[in-house]
């Protein structure tokens, strides 16, 4: 009791034999309660531990719980904000791939499709990738990733399986200039496939092709097929062109015109085919 | 000197009850005998609480641990025993007969009691609170320890240890 102060000194001497007396009982019945068992085998002093102690366990237990749980919680939210950082640029990066793929897959698709027409027309082709298009509105050019390495030469005729595109009319190592048949300055020798009229089509720098030259007398008429007639040398005979969308018959003249809508996606041109030759002769019917 | 004595007396009284008791007394008698309660119910009324109580205490724990019991039954009971006699001591004795007899048998009486009071908290065997053999023990005992606590005191006085009265904790 030497470091006891005062108040607690004084209390201590006052009920030194109380206290004196509750340590004996105490430690009395810690002993008995430490041999005897109860009904279910526990030893008192067990069960008094376990029901003194477990109101306090359970009260540490549920604030340690908490703080516990925001203790995991805010790992777990810095966790998942990495996480979902991550899993933010995977998805990114799928995605990208997801594209790229489909893409691969529509390029594969159309060459598949070139890969049947060339089978079924006998003309032979390089499949090249449209990269760009002639920013003169007054022409209407594109560029295509295959040139003068790749075989391409000027004067070639360039067409996809819907039907003709146009011809190549410069070339490069890596890439060529293709005349489509809408531009202005485009001249194409052609036929009607119904009537076999002949007829030369020219671009109108839109959309559409105007067949001029049309015997009068020729039996012409809207939606007939027209071909490419391989009159000149230079386009293949049979090459579907297009269709007949308007016939202009005067009452006056030598001539009859036409109009035509081309059957080759002009305005959404990707992948086209430079025909080289063909197995069967010039033809591709 | 005095812890001597007291070294002999709690020997004394354990040896005796173990021993002497069952032979001398016949069972319905030694039976309700329990003279380590009696002597430190006489320590108690003699030198105070204190000395009561730790007197209690290591006769109650020697009583149990001769007797293959519960340690600690018998300890709480003579504990309990000796600061209650002790404290009637204080309290009311004047060293008549009527005061001393009030004293011893309530210390008597409170270790019967508590002893009684611990069996039953730790459903122990035992006799029931309210019974004729607890009531036949209290009585016994109250007995024996007005005469041991008469004829000690006789002796104590003639050796000389009640000078060393009120045996306390340093107060």
């Amino acid at each position: 009791m030497a470091g006891a102060s005062g108040p607690m000194r004084d209390f201590l001497t006052r009920h030194r034999e109380g206290l004196l007396l509750s340590c004996l009982l105490a430690a009395s019945l810690l002993i008995i309660s430490q041999q005897v068992e109860d009904r279910t085998g526990m030893t008192y002093l067990k069960r008094w531990a376990i029901t003194l102690m477990a109101p306090f366990q359970s009260g540490a237990s549920q604030v340690t719980g908490v703080f516990s749980g925001i203790w995991h919680d805010y790992f777990y939210l810095f966790d998942v904000r990495e996480n979902n950082h991550k899993l933010r640029s995977e998805v990114n990066r799928l995605r990208s791939e997801v594209q790229i793929l489909k893409e691969e897959l529509y390029r594969v698709g159309n060459l598949a499709r070139y890969s049947r027409y060339q089978e079924k027309t006998g003309l032979q082709g390089i499949a090249a990738r449209v990269i760009g298009e002639s920013p003169d509105p007054w022409t209407r050019l594109i560029i295509i990733n295959r040139g003068r390495d790749d075989g391409i030469a000027t004067s070639m005729p360039v067409t996809t399986p819907e039907g003709l595109v146009g011809r190549v009319v410069e070339t490069s190592p890596s890439s060529s200039v293709v005349r489509l048949i809408v531009d202005r300055s485009s001249r194409v020798p052609v036929l009607v496939s119904r009537s076999r009229a002949r007829a030369i089509l020219e671009g109108e720098n839109s959309g559409t092709c105007q067949m001029k030259y049309l015997d009068r007398t020729e039996d012409v008429q809207e939606g007939d097929i027209v071909i490419t007639s391989g009159l000149a040398g230079v386009y293949p005979r049979g090459i579907e062109v297009g269709t007949i969308s308007q016939v202009l018959k005067e009452n006056y003249g030598l001539y009859q015109y036409a109009k035509l809508l081309p059957k080759a996606p002009i305005a959404r041109l990707e992948d086209v085919l430079v025909l080289t030759g063909s197995n069967t002769g010039e033809d591709a019917e | 000197m005095i812890f001597l004595y007291f070294a002999i007396l709690l020997i004394l009284s354990l040896v005796l009850q173990s021993t002497v008791i069952p032979f001398v007394f016949p069972q319905w008698l030694a039976a309700g005998i329990d003279l380590p309660l009696v002597m430190a119910a006489h320590i108690a009324v003699t030198w105070g609480k204190v000395a009561g109580m730790l007197s209690g205490m290591v006769l109650g724990y020697f009583q149990d641990a001769l007797s293959g019991g519960i340690l600690g039954v018998n300890g709480i009971g003579k504990i309990i025993g000796g600061f209650t006699g002790g404290f009637l001591r204080e309290k009311f004795f004047v060293n008549s007969l009527a005061h001393r007899l009030g004293s011893l048998s309530g210390a008597i009486i409170a270790g019967v009691l508590s002893k009684l009071l611990i069996l039953h908290l730790f459903s122990l065997p035992g006799p029931a609170l309210a019974s004729l053999m607890v009531v036949w023990a209290m009585a016994v005992n109250t007995l024996f320890a007005l005469i041991i606590n008469s004829f000690l005191e006789r002796f104590e006085t003639r050796i000389g240890v009640r000078a060393e009265e009120e045996l306390s904790l340093g107060g």
